[in-house]
């Protein structure tokens, strides 16, 4: 066969053949020149190339190269720097690194050095290589669901090795030959309880874990919760590829949406990108996370280069769906109304006494004056100017802010019991969902799940320390502070 | 171990210590997939066709075995393909 001929041959062929010289397809062990082409669903066809028996690895992956560029289609991973879309920017600023807690030094003044050897030395990359010259740090990615949550693949993390594990903001190129490895230790966080995981049925794979402490300097995104992104809908996925910094790739799209818990999506990822968000490009909303896929790396003689697959070609990878675990992540929103305080009032109307403000009442204490005046000298102590609601229009949890945050404590003869919000957890105990500390519960929500997690996400967010009462032990009113 | 050694195939934990030396033998994902084969209670091994995205990238390995009494366990191993080339069980988990 001439070399004319082998570029003519079909590319997941030439592909497969390399595989089966690398002992990574299920035809290794016979003899080279028979390999067999795999599609979706797991048919399988022989395919005889023995005439490829007289090419090398060399030979047989330059002709994949020329016929198919590098992975799907062309290598579409860039780094954060040369994003110029704001909302992507926004979608990276969610992700996070996972990295083992050995491999951070800490440098003794409030940053932490982040090891990790060049990509081109560790896998031995050919110089055609993008991104050689990185470090590569990161074992997989996650990305914030929540101001205390991360998202990742569940195959990332679990509870024997939760405490080696940490999550860092902030590990990208901030140029072509600068990368962030000295990390404010206020990027980097620990995990300290896994809320949710599940893997390995129907091809699920997906875990959610609580940070030590809330992100509040990186946006949290918005997932799917229900139903499936469509057949051909454009995707883009933002993670750490090889333990690289950060980066985004583009141009892709779902191309199998039959499997009830994951999709098939013709990304560019790499090993270190598994638990990476699967961006909706149109909606921005997260679609899935990244799990498995392709082979990343073939020879190419005595180095390595990217793996090279059709557009459509090779088996795709694979992104469990979001709404597996939805139901542990609160949709995010805030249900606030803002109020004058100048404006409040103590007033009995209709018998009965209301804190209102303007026209409207903000609070009702039945027959108890005596309770609403002192709920008027709490909120004017504090400088409360928002009411907030989980579950209306019968909330399961009402808590006050002050310009946007929490309200900060003590105030004199005030009724408030302290917690550790690091430690409480969403329990159903006998049959009913509350929030609980250790062994004792702190707020009770029926049925009410979502709710709960809601007003976790809310006691988070806003560090919250105190639950505050007025007037127990049937209070008219409960609040939260610092 | 040897071949006529019976794994603990009913306990994730027993049998992760039990096959983390075989892993760490064999030179690839297939050597250690013919040789969980060759064993009397192992019925099934199936090598998966992907891999597993971490960094380093794994593969899975699922394998049906039966236990002690007469009832069979079906196990998936993340077997980590260090950059070297070197395998590393890294966990057992239902499949």
């Amino acid at each position: 066969m001439s070399r004319e001929e082998l570029l003519s041959l079909d590319p997941e062929l030439l592909l497969l053949e390399l595989r089966a010289r690398e002992g990574r397809d299920p035809s290794y062990g016979r003899p080279t020149g028979q390999v067999r082409l795999r599609s979706r669903p797991m048919g399988q066809t022989e395919k005889d190339t023995s005439t490829l028996a007289s090419f090398t690895n060399a030979e047989i992956t330059e002709a994949l190269r020329e016929r198919q560029k590098v992975i799907y289609g062309t290598d579409d991973r860039q780094d954060i720097f040369q994003v110029g879309d704001p909302r992507i920017l926004t979608d990276a600023a969610s992700v996070v690194a996972l990295a083992d807690a050995g491999d951070l030094t800490d440098n003794g003044d409030g940053t932490f050095s982040l090891d990790g050897t060049t990509l081109g030395t560790r896998r031995n990359l050919c110089a055609s290589e993008p991104f050689r010259d990185q470090p590569a740090a990161a074992f997989c990615t996650g990305f914030l669901v929540d101001p205390s949550l991360v998202a990742t693949a569940a195959h990332c993390v679990d509870a024997g090795t939760l405490s080696t594990v940490r999550f860092i903001f902030g590990y990208e190129m901030t140029d072509a030959t600068t990368a962030v490895t000295r990390i404010p230790a206020g990027e980097i966080y620990r995990g300290i309880r896994i809320i949710g995981r599940e893997i390995g049925t129907e091809g699920t794979d997906w875990a959610v874990v609580q940070l030590d402490r809330p992100v509040l300097n990186h946006p949290f995104v918005r997932i799917r919760r229900t139903d499936r992104i469509p057949v051909g809908a454009g995707v883009h996925v933002i993670g750490h590829p090889s333990g690289l910094p950060k980066k985004y790739a583009g141009n892709a799209a779902v191309r199998d949406n039959a499997p009830a818990r994951f999709f098939v999506a013709n990304l560019d990822t790499y090993g270190g990108n598994s638990g990476s968000p699967i961006f909706n490009s149109a909606t921005h909303e997260v679609e899935g996370v990244l799990v498995r896929g392709e082979t990343d790396y073939v020879p190419n003689g005595s180095c390595t280069v990217s793996n090279v697959c059709p557009v459509n070609g090779c088996r795709g990878e694979d992104c469990t769906r979001t709404p597996e675990f939805a139901r542990l992540v609160s949709d995010g929103r805030l249900d606030s109304i803002p109020f004058d305080l100048s404006q409040a009032r103590v007033e009995q109307i209709g018998g009965r006494w209301k804190i209102t403000v303007g026209s409207m009442w903000l609070l009702d204490f039945g027959a108890s004056q005596t309770e609403a005046e002192r709920a008027l000298a709490m909120l004017t102590f504090y400088g409360m100017n928002a009411q907030c609601f989980v579950g209306r229009p019968q909330p399961s949890m009402e808590f006050y802010l002050v310009n946007g945050e929490a309200p900060k404590g003590p105030m004199a003869g005030e009724d408030a019991i302290a917690f550790d919000p690091t430690v409480l957890e969403v329990q159903k105990v006998r049959d009913r969902w509350k929030i609980v500390e250790g062994n004792n519960w702190l707020m009770d929500f029926d049925q009410a799940e979502d709710e709960a997690r809601q007003a976790l996400s809310h006691i988070l967010r806003f560090g919250f320390t105190h639950i505050c009462f007025v007037g127990r032990p049937d209070p008219s009113l409960t609040y939260f502070r610092r | 171990m040897s071949s006529d050694d019976l794994l603990p195939a009913g306990d994730a934990s027993a049998l992760k210590t039990a096959l983390a030396p075989a892993v760490e033998r064999s030179g690839s994902v297939e050597a250690f997939a013919d040789w969980l084969r060759s064993r009397q209670q192992v019925e099934a091994v199936d090598v998966s066709g992907y891999l597993v995205k971490t960094e380093p990238p794994q593969r899975e390995v699922t394998v049906l075995m039966r236990t002690g009494g007469a009832g069979t366990a079906r196990w998936s191993l993340d077997i980590a393909v260090q950059t070297d080339g070197s395998l590393c069980l890294r966990r057992i988990h239902p499949p």
